[in-house]
């Protein structure tokens, strides 16, 4: 045998065995029937593991037993897909156009361009209906603790309620994304506003010896009658430490821009926004009173409206073209086409070179500082609560003692998140359905009568360390990084705060790792209370971004009701709109009066010839109505 | 030793040739398959590609005369005529997107078409082989860069400081970014100026071939008349490369209307959209970009092609007439 046939011979062999060890690598413990698979629009950075699969805690999860259609305890072995980043949406109407979906027992539904109503009715989505109360009581459990959740839970569907996705439920909600804004750079150049017993001093704090931020920066809202009117009102508990109106914006705004000029910065900006000059659900459009600028619910009239052509839009752009004369808005920021709306820009916000923006947990306290940017030196973020418009038009776009309003449309962390859909796939391969809706059960449960952990700490804490060593593998992401002692403690005394499960201190102090050593991104699974280890400048944080309530965003399980013909005419409608208004709304904010003038016109006659607008609002009220 | 012509001789062979019976075509085919089957087979796999990818996709253009539904398929969405092309012609900005994609056609077929001419034209005049081959290749090498790099490169360039705007300042344009200027005819002449820097050395290539074709004796004449290098490259080389340029011009009103969708892609934004946008990328907005409209998107495709084909068949028969040679 010559030199080239034993090479390929022994290489063969080698990629043979290396095969064949992977696939030795883990024991399945579950039959045929009770393997499932299922796809995830959503995966974890690579930095974490690779396949999803990897998960430690889903490779825990399939070595438990659940009852199947027999009554029996079987192991599930459950193996995941995920999409890709940006592609999600393209691949789930791939698949369902294509037969794909055939492949999947349990779908993430989230990425659908169809609702899911027109998912049932081409024969993909199971009719949940007549499985929910054996099979997955937890979950009607929760939903009947919540009945503003359970209106929309199922679908209208010819009449009749039927339950056609599984939400997941956040019964601990966490906002992960609102406005910030650099409190150092106030505490630098600010001075005590007028009003203030200090007026006209500087500011006096910032870091401390052990870290600790302190400050005694008020508002020049608090010291004024409107001020006082909305403590009344609104907020007693507010002392005027932190920005309420748009006047104390644009007071701060003033001061980012001093602050640039004293640290030498060219290439910074006082604010920014999202591409099209506004941001879709509806963040700041909603503080000059009314809703975003699609459909939103209007909760006082019950009636579900349009933004598009409202006063407060055109209030809200006059405001961000005067913020653009004055130089305090990015002069690019129609450019950034490629940015996330809570992640424009972030060569120049995440360097320190911005005073306020919309932003994730990643930008606030001192994250940002880093030796390569100067400019983030000292630097100490912070959270802010939707502003109200206290300096322009009148009426009732503009707060006054007339007129007390709080912004109701806007994006925040609802107790409802995304779904999935059994789909009808198991007909054909006759795996046991009933056995996953087990699984999906366990990740809804919400207490136990023995005492034991209940289930949705699986899903949203991760495992204890005696769970993890049941499954635990040198290398895992659990040993690399350092949660070997398990994602989460029971507390012995849990009297502080009633909640009697801790995060572990790594993943407290690093929000990032939650996601990847828990079954979070499994649709349909429940997100209990758990003591997450936040300091005061969490709660100050989460204060700040959840202090109003979003009373007027649809809900995706609102839009999932609409059956194939309306959902077509709401997308297409939906998309014109926003085509258009990205494209104008823009040269209102850069350009001159008559510019604004006429391109409102523009805009205003544009949206009133769209063909379906008017039905797709009359089919939102009735659905508004049934449901009620 | 010269043979007159032997017409008698020929017309003998003719007579010869119209007196064997001529064969049934299945006769043959099946005479020249036993003769030259390695060449079909050879054939096959690409008649089988164009069948698959060129040929059976044709079918999803009933998609077009539908109001599909992916969820319904194609045998499921019922029927409503003309209905999509009626959304499509009425569209708000489908006139304008007709104009950018007239405009950045014609400055393509003008332009850019010129251009790989002329450089060939020029780098035959090039005595210096050494140095004629180094600029040979390097006008290669954009060719071969990807579109998403080359289009990374050219944002830079063109950004508010870059290399193209400091230097277009010099000539009293203000420093901008003109990628987010949306006057007519910027984003055209942008999306030109990047098809040559990416295409002219690699197109010369056919032209540098055919220049080297011409006979030299033509040009050892021309010389000997006096004509110098300029009017030897006017009088002979440009002329024995007409039929050429005709030619490929032709392919490329083809298919000038379908290019450049990648580009323009990574190119535009919204803010520009009234210049930049152009058929390609307005009907994968359309059947992608969140309404998923495919029945109207498939509507757009079909325009496009069937306006493609027609310019195909005025240019080839001008062609025709011109250069009494066709493409078809």
């Amino acid at each position: 045998m010559n030199k080239f046939s034993t090479s390929l011979i022994i290489l063969l062999f080698s990629l043979s065995l290396f095969v064949l060890t992977s696939c030795m690598d883990e024991e399945i413990l579950a039959d045929a029937a009770h393997t499932y698979k299922i796809w995830l629009a959503n995966s974890e950075d690579s930095s974490y593991y690779s396949d999803y699969n990897e998960n430690v805690a889903l490779k825990y999860l399939n070595t438990l037993k659940f009852k199947g259609r027999d009554g029996k305890l079987h192991h599930v072995h459950i193996e995941v897909e995920t999409g890709i980043t940006g592609e999600q949406e393209k691949f789930f109407n791939t698949m369902t156009a294509t037969g794909g979906w055939k492949e999947y027992d349990y779908i993430d539904y989230s990425f659908s361009s169809y609702s899911v109503t027109e998912l049932y009715e081409a024969g993909i989505a199971l009719d949940l209906t007549d499985y929910m109360e054996e099979w997955l009581p937890n979950y009607m459990n929760w939903l009947q603790a919540n009945p503003d959740y359970a209106r929309t839970a199922a679908n209208i569907v010819n009449g009749e309620r039927r339950y056609l996705t599984l939400y997941s439920y956040h019964d601990d909600v966490e906002n992960w994304g609102g406005f910030v804004y650099r409190r150092d750079w106030v505490l630098k150049y600010g001075k005590h506003p007028e009003g203030s017993p200090k007026a006209g001093q500087p500011f006096t704090g910032g870091f401390d010896e052990n870290g600790t931020w302190n400050d005694d920066i008020t508002f020049p809202s608090y010291y004024t009658e409107l001020g006082q009117i909305y403590k009344e009102n609104i907020d007693p508990e507010w002392d005027g430490t932190c920005p309420v109106f748009i006047s104390d914006w644009e007071w701060m705004l003033d001061i980012f821009s001093t602050a640039l000029k004293e640290e030498g910065i060219t290439d910074g900006y006082c604010t920014t926004i999202y591409y099209p000059g506004y941001i879709g659900t509806g963040d700041l459009i909603s503080s000059f009173g009314g809703g975003g600028v699609m459909f939103y619910l209007d909760e006082e009239a019950n009636e579900i409206k349009f933004g598009g052509t409202s006063e407060a839009f055109n209030t809200y752009i006059k405001m961000m073209q005067i913020w653009y004369k004055k130089g305090w808005l990015d002069k690019k920021f129609a450019e950034h086409t490629s940015d996330i709306f809570y992640q424009v820009d972030m060569k120049t916000t995440h360097s320190g070179k911005a005073g306020m923006w919309y932003s994730n947990i990643s930008s606030l306290f001192n994250r940002l500082e880093k030796e390569i940017a100067p400019a983030t030196k000292g630097i100490y973020v912070v959270a802010a609560r939707q502003p109200i418009n206290d300096v322009y038009g009148e009426g009732k776009v503009k707060f006054s003692k007339d007129n007390i309003f709080t912004p109701k449309v806007f994006y925040n962390t609802s107790k409802e998140f995304s779904g999935g859909i059994f789909t009808t796939a198991f007909k054909e391969t006759g795996k046991d359905i009933e056995c996953l809706m087990s699984v999906l059960n366990f990740l809804n449960e919400w207490e136990t009568e023995d005492g034991s952990l209940p289930g949705y700490l699986l899903n949203f804490a991760g495992l204890t360390k005696e769970q993890y060593e049941t499954v635990a593998k040198p290398g895992d992401m659990y040993d690399r990084f350092g949660l070997t002692e398990g994602s989460y403690f029971v507390k012995e005394d849990y009297s502080d705060n009633g909640i009697k499960y801790k995060t572990n201190p790594i993943i407290g102090n690093n929000d990032a790792l939650r996601n990847p050593c828990t079954l979070n991104r499994i649709v349909g699974g429940l997100q209990g209370p758990l003591d997450k280890w936040k300091g005061e400048e969490d709660h100050q944080v989460q204060h700040e971004w959840g202090f109003y309530i979003n009373s007027g965003y649809l809900l995706r399980s609102f839009e999932g009701q609409l059956g194939s013909n309306i959902s077509k005419k709401r997308n297409s409608t939906f998309n014109d709109i926003e085509e258009y208004l990205e494209q104008h709304v823009p040269m209102m904010i850069k350009g001159d009066d008559a510019t604004f003038d006429r391109e409102w016109a523009n805009i205003k006659k544009y949206i009133n010839r769209l063909e379906y607008l008017e039905e797709v609002l009359e089919v939102y009220n009735q659905l508004l109505n049934d449901l009620s | 030793m010269v043979q007159k012509p032997n017409t008698e001789f020929q017309a003998k062979q003719a007579r010869l040739i119209h007196s064997i019976p001529k064969l049934s075509f299945g006769k043959r085919l099946k005479k020249d398959l036993k003769k030259n089957w390695v060449v079909y087979v050879i054939f096959l796999p690409v008649l089988l590609y164009v069948l698959l990818f060129n040929y059976a996709p044709l079918f999803g253009l009933v998609m077009a005369f539908q109001d599909f539904n992916v969820l319904k398929g194609v045998f499921g969405s019922s029927f409503n005529n003309f209905a999509n092309f009626k959304t499509l012609f009425f569209r708000d900005n489908f006139g304008i997107v007709l104009r950018n994609t007239a405009g950045m056609a014609l400055l393509n077929l003008t332009v850019g078409f010129i251009v790989p001419v002329i450089f060939a034209l020029l780098l035959s005049t090039i005595r210096h082989k050494r140095y004629k081959r180094v600029i040979q290749i390097s006008s290669y090498i954009p060719y071969f860069i990807s579109t998403v790099v080359v289009v990374a490169l050219w944002k830079e360039f063109l950004d508010e400081g870059g290399v193209i705007a400091n230097f277009l300042s010099w000539f009293g344009f203000r420093n901008q970014n003109w990628l987010a200027n949306n006057k007519v005819p910027v984003f055209w002449l942008i999306n030109t100026a990047i098809d040559i820097w990416v295409g002219f050395g690699y197109g010369a290539i056919i032209y540098c071939a055919a220049i080297a074709n011409v006979n030299p004796n033509l040009h050892e004449a021309a010389a000997i008349d006096g004509a110098g290098e300029w009017k030897r490259m006017w009088h002979v080389s440009i002329p024995s490369i007409i039929p050429l340029v005709v030619t490929m011009l032709t392919l490329r009103i083809g298919t000038v209307f379908l290019q450049g969708f990648d580009k323009v892609l990574l190119l535009y934004s919204p803010s520009i959209y009234s210049t930049a946008d152009c058929l390609t990328t307005y009907i994968y907005r359309i059947a992608f970009a969140g309404s998923a409209d495919y029945g109207v998107s498939t509507a757009a495709g079909l325009f496009q092609s069937a306006i493609a084909t027609t310019l195909l068949i005025i240019s080839n028969y001008l062609n025709r007439k011109i250069t009494k040679s066709s493409l078809f």
